[in-house]
């Protein structure tokens, strides 16, 4: 009756199975749950949305003149690519994955980033900390010119050239 | 290598099969590589190069259907042979003028290029001449006459209008439906079986209602050869890594780069893993078909630990996202491969133990046993791969035809029966399983140091540079399934086509001659028993066998729980 | 008398009451087996108070169905008075009667398949019937050779061999459960029913679960047992064993398939009932 082995096999296995989600769930270390993205860090350059691959991560430009960083859970993959690429280090990925909710809202995670604007014509120019902390690391001349967009910045910057050679101009 | 032009491999059957393809057929070479030659043949010889190559002991890997009206204003069909036993593949372009636009069916002499031929009459629009069937497969019937969705003029987000269509004919006999919703069937399908008694006489099938439109979205803006490898990843639920190890394949191929040996091993253990959970799982709903759910739950809980284990490995218990073009994105250390030593160890016993008793179950022998015959000329004319192949005395494994990856580094048996039945796919998966587990020891003791990712590529290096236009791939894997094949043609930054070709699309054709005769009571095996994956190969196709005519059902016509007598 | 029938009563009322318990028991030992935590006590209870409380959907053309459905109810339900009252009254109009409820009880699944409107079902129909040919005849001789003659020595226990090999194959378990055959015909002939009408269907299925695992004591234990007390308590406690027997059988065979079922069955169920026929015209001494 090599059918009763069934019996030894279950004896030895005991009961595998979890009373979840009453018992916490196992997830091993090298899982990949939700991304964090941290607003202290994120600059808003919008790298990880060009890589994500659902574009879950996107860069959106409100009415208010604000650059939100959206992520998306409901599009998420979980690859974690975004991560890998962030220049800033400000994505981290989590081992969460119980991510149900009654609404699409709730799976919605942005950070706002102000953005800065030209002085001259008013055209936004990026986000006011990739900016700020760009103008630091170049320093020295260049650095008053960052609430600048790039054509008024050559127009101030040869204005600047003429008057010095003492062209009007 | 890999030049275009005239040029004549060094493999002297090689050189035979391109001699006679060229001299005597009128073709020339555009393009080869160690492995692949393409011939572009004028489209009035495909029939007879088709049937020469079919008879000199190519298997039809697929053909795949290109719009190339941007490029030269005419349509291309590429049949892909596998020279099996050689280790190569022959490529067999035809062209169709833009204005002519028919190529010759080689259905007669290659029974395999049914479906494809159809898909590329469905997708692509190119007329089959000489071919007494001609039907809709893929795309369903209110989708509007003319219009083509793998031509490059229609949108990767185009949406038919919706219309009301009636199906013109209903089936004269009443068959017992299995699908689209059935408890054996995880996915919709449907099969109509037509009975005497309980005795199957007939059958129908249609499918290809999940048909995602992958291959186009993989051309489309919306993505890069960085994302491909996710996306081809999802083409499949169980052997996702498989489809985005062969895409990147080819794209390496393409971009002529090879990854370093250790990411090469690492990739070969996790498609073995991947392996070892599909059989397992398979094991497991086959024992449950039989009506055995011990032998099911326990075959999952032998296989739990193994989902673990890629999730500790890759990150994700499926759809790992390992995968980039050059490498991959994780290592293996010290101590991940001691816990998948002694995971394979418990996994290895443990399913050692359990693959006897289900076997020793007196209703699983007695009705795997001599059913769902699948003869060895019935699998060889129909090119069927993997364990069904195996199972019918067909010896096909890529891993051992065409090695790829770090499968030269290990030994292993492949396993093969002769019976064709149920039992013998059965059999031939359970020892696959213990193979495969002996494949990753004999790799991790192996595992060479090194990057684990091409000093070319990155995650944040776009790769577009380095995959230049106008090139071609053809990469195929051996998948838990069977082999699993990619072509790509190369464009600017994203595929020019991408076509995908799952095992199971070789093997549904293979089971009306399985089911016919058989018990009803035996059919959902069957149908098992070629491990189906139907997101994987998704198209439609019915066929009257009897009268031989073409025919459509519509979804509802006895889908739905009111079948009328 | 007025005790015997009080607890012939008592015996009908538990069994309707245990019958769900003893199923989710069963549910229980299945899961143990199959390594897994399983659902508590009540669950089948549970299952079908919720059951109760969905909408009655008639299937199409099946108002013939719902009353079939509920006639096989009744019909169950009044197979396990004639059977709790067989522990204490043993006329051979008793056993008749027994037998004509286990007759009737069938031929009602039979009606109940073939008049929904769906092909499943009528398959399913037909399995049940050839389920029924192979065990039910012997099961009927048996009950009534038994009441016809009674059991008047302890070789006649070996009676108890086909009639508990008849009355499992008449619960419709795993091997024999091929007219519900869920991966093959998709519940067979229950596919069409949902809600309270099959609500109703469970409990005459479980009801006659229980029938036919209390009827090998129950036709035995009068004949062994004088007191009445001791008879209930034996009873009860037999039925639960053969329920519990029952359960772990079903979980270590797989599905079979009508056609070698038929013969199968037969053959084994023909041999057996011959067998104790044998036995029990041999004559004393």
């Amino acid at each position: 009756m090599s059918i009763m082995k069934l019996l030894s096999i279950a004896a030895k296995a005991k009961v595998v199975t979890r009373r979840y989600p009453f018992e916490p769930p196992v997830v091993t270390e090298g899982f990949r749950g939700k991304i964090e993205v941290d607003p202290k860090l994120c600059w808003g350059c919008g790298v990880c949305t060009r890589i994500c691959p659902p574009n879950a991560l996107t860069l959106k430009k409100r009415e208010d003149g604000t650059l939100v960083l959206s992520y998306f859970m409901g599009r998420c993959i979980f690859c974690g690519m975004c991560a890998e690429v962030c220049p800033r280090g400000a994505i981290t990925v989590t081992k969460e994955f119980e991510l149900a909710s009654l609404t699409a809202e709730d799976l919605v995670r942005d950070v706002k980033h102000d953005v800065v604007r030209c002085r001259i014509c008013g055209r936004v120019i990026g986000p006011t900390v990739e900016i700020r902390e760009a103008t630091k690391s170049v320093g020295g001349a260049e650095a008053k010119y960052y609430d600048l967009c790039p054509e008024c910045r050559k127009l101030v910057v040869a204005r600047g050239i003429m008057t010095k050679v003492g062209v009007r101009p | 290598m890999g030049e275009q032009g005239r040029y004549l491999p060094e493999c002297p059957e090689m050189s035979e099969v391109v001699r006679k393809l060229t001299e005597e057929y009128g073709g020339h070479v555009i393009f080869s590589r160690e492995s692949e030659v393409y011939i572009e043949v004028p489209r009035h010889e495909l029939k007879d190069v088709a049937k020469y190559l079919y008879s000199s002991g190519a298997f039809l890997k697929t053909c795949a259907a290109v719009d190339e009206r941007p490029l030269n204003r005419s349509f291309a069909l590429y049949h892909i042979f596998g020279m099996d036993s050689k280790g190569y593949d022959v490529i067999v372009k035809v062209s169709a003028p833009e204005d002519d636009a028919w190529v010759p069916s080689t259905v007669d002499v290659v029974p395999a290029a049914d479906w494809c031929e159809l898909e590329a009459r469905d997708m692509v629009g190119i007329e089959l001449k000489g071919r007494r069937l001609v039907r809709r497969l893929v795309l369903p019937e209110d989708w509007p006459e003319d219009i083509h969705p793998l031509r490059k003029e229609v949108p990767h987000d185009f949406r038919p209008p919706s219309v009301k269509a009636e199906s013109e004919f209903r089936p004269p006999e009443r068959g017992i439906p299995i699908g689209p919703y059935h408890p054996v069937l995880h996915e919709p399908e449907y099969f109509e079986l037509l009975v005497e008694g309980e005795t199957v006489v007939d059958v129908y099938y249609r499918g290809f209602h999940v048909h995602r439109g992958i291959e186009k979205l993989g051309e489309s803006p919306r993505f890069t050869y960085q994302k491909i490898p996710f996306l081809a990843e999802r083409i499949c639920g169980i052997c996702g890594f498989v489809h985005s190890t062969c895409a990147i394949m080819a794209m390496e191929k393409a971009a002529g780069i090879r990854p370093p040996e250790r990411a090469e091993f690492i990739r070969t253990i996790v498609l073995e893993l991947e392996r070892i959970h599909s059989h397992l799982l398979w094991v497991g709903v086959a024992a449950h078909v039989l009506g055995y759910d011990a032998g099911f739950m326990h075959t999952w809980r032998v296989r739990e630990p193994v989902m673990i284990l890629s999730e500790l490995i890759t990150g994700s218990r499926k759809t790992y996202g390992l995968n980039l073009v050059g490498g991959v994105r994780r290592d293996i250390d010290k101590d991940k491969m001691e816990k998948i030593m002694k995971t394979l160890d418990r996994v290895e016993k443990e399913f050692k133990e359990l693959a006897n008793l289900l076997v020793s179950v007196p209703q699983i022998r007695r009705r795997a046993q001599g059913t769902g015959v699948l003869t060895r000329s019935e699998a060889r004319a129909l090119s069927v791969v993997g364990p069904v192949a195996r199972a019918s005395g067909l010896y096909r494994d890529v891993r051992k035809d065409y090695p790829y990856l770090a499968y030269k580094e290990a030994s292993f048996k492949v396993p093969l029966y002769t019976e064709g039945d149920n039992l013998a796919r059965v059999l031939v998966r359970v020892e696959e399983v213990f193979e495969s587990i002996s494949i990753i020891k004999q790799l991790l003791d192996k595992l060479p140091g090194g990057p684990i990712m091409h000093e070319k590529c990155s995650a944040i290096i776009p790769v577009d540079e380095l995959i230049p236009p106008g090139k071609y791939a053809v990469a195929a894997i051996e998948a838990p399934r069977g082999e699993d094949v990619h072509f790509l043609m190369t464009g600017e930054g994203r595929p020019y086509r991408w076509r995908v070709r799952a095992p199971t699309y070789q093997n549904i054709p293979a089971l009306r001659p399985m089911l016919r005769g058989d018990p009803l009571a035996d059919a959902p095996l069957t149908i098992a028993s070629i491990d189906p994956c139907f997101s994987c190969t998704d198209r439609a196709l019915v066929i009257d066998v009897r009268t031989g005519r073409a025919r459509t059902i519509k979804l509802w016509d006895g889908g739905v729980g009111t079948c009328r007598l | 008398m007025y005790l015997e029938i009080l607890l012939a009563t008592a015996l009908t009322v538990a069994g309707v009451v245990l019958a769900p318990i003893y199923d989710s028991l069963e549910r229980k030992i299945k899961a143990r087996l199959h390594s897994r935590v399983g659902p508590p006590i009540l669950q089948t209870w549970y299952d079908v108070l919720k059951l109760l409380a969905k909408e009655l959907v008639i299937p199409e053309g099946g108002y013939f169905t719902a009353a079939v459905v509920l006639t096989e109810l009744f019909l169950s339900i009044a197979l396990l008075v004639s059977v709790s009252f067989l522990l204490f009254f043993q006329s051979l109009t008793m056993y008749v009667l027994v037998a004509v409820f286990i007759s009737a009880l069938s031929a009602a699944t039979l009606v109940k398949s073939v008049t929904q409107n769906n092909l499943f079902s009528i398959i399913g129909g037909f399995r049940e019937y050839s389920v029924v040919l192979s065990a039910e005849p012997f099961l009927i001789l048996l009950v009534l050779l038994i009441g016809a003659r009674g059991v008047t020595d302890l070789k006649s226990l070996i009676g108890l061999a086909p009639v508990v090999l008849t009355t499992y194959v008449m619960t419709a378990r795993i091997p024999f459960d091929i007219a519900e055959a869920e991966p093959e015909i998709a519940s067979g002939i229950m596919i069409e029913l949902s809600g309270p009408l099959l609500a109703a269907n469970e409990l005459s299925l479980l009801t006659r679960r229980y029938v036919m695992a209390a009827l090998p004591a129950y036709l035995f234990l009068p004949w062994l047992i004088a007191n009445p007390l001791l008879r209930v308590g034996l009873g009860l406690a037999l039925t639960l064993l053969t329920w519990v027997i029952f359960a772990v059988v079903a979980v270590l065979l797989g599905r079979t398939r009508a056609a070698v079922m038929l013969k199968g069955t037969t053959v084994a169920a023909l041999t057996l009932t011959l067998l104790f026929i044998i036995v029990e015209s041999v004559p004393y001494g």
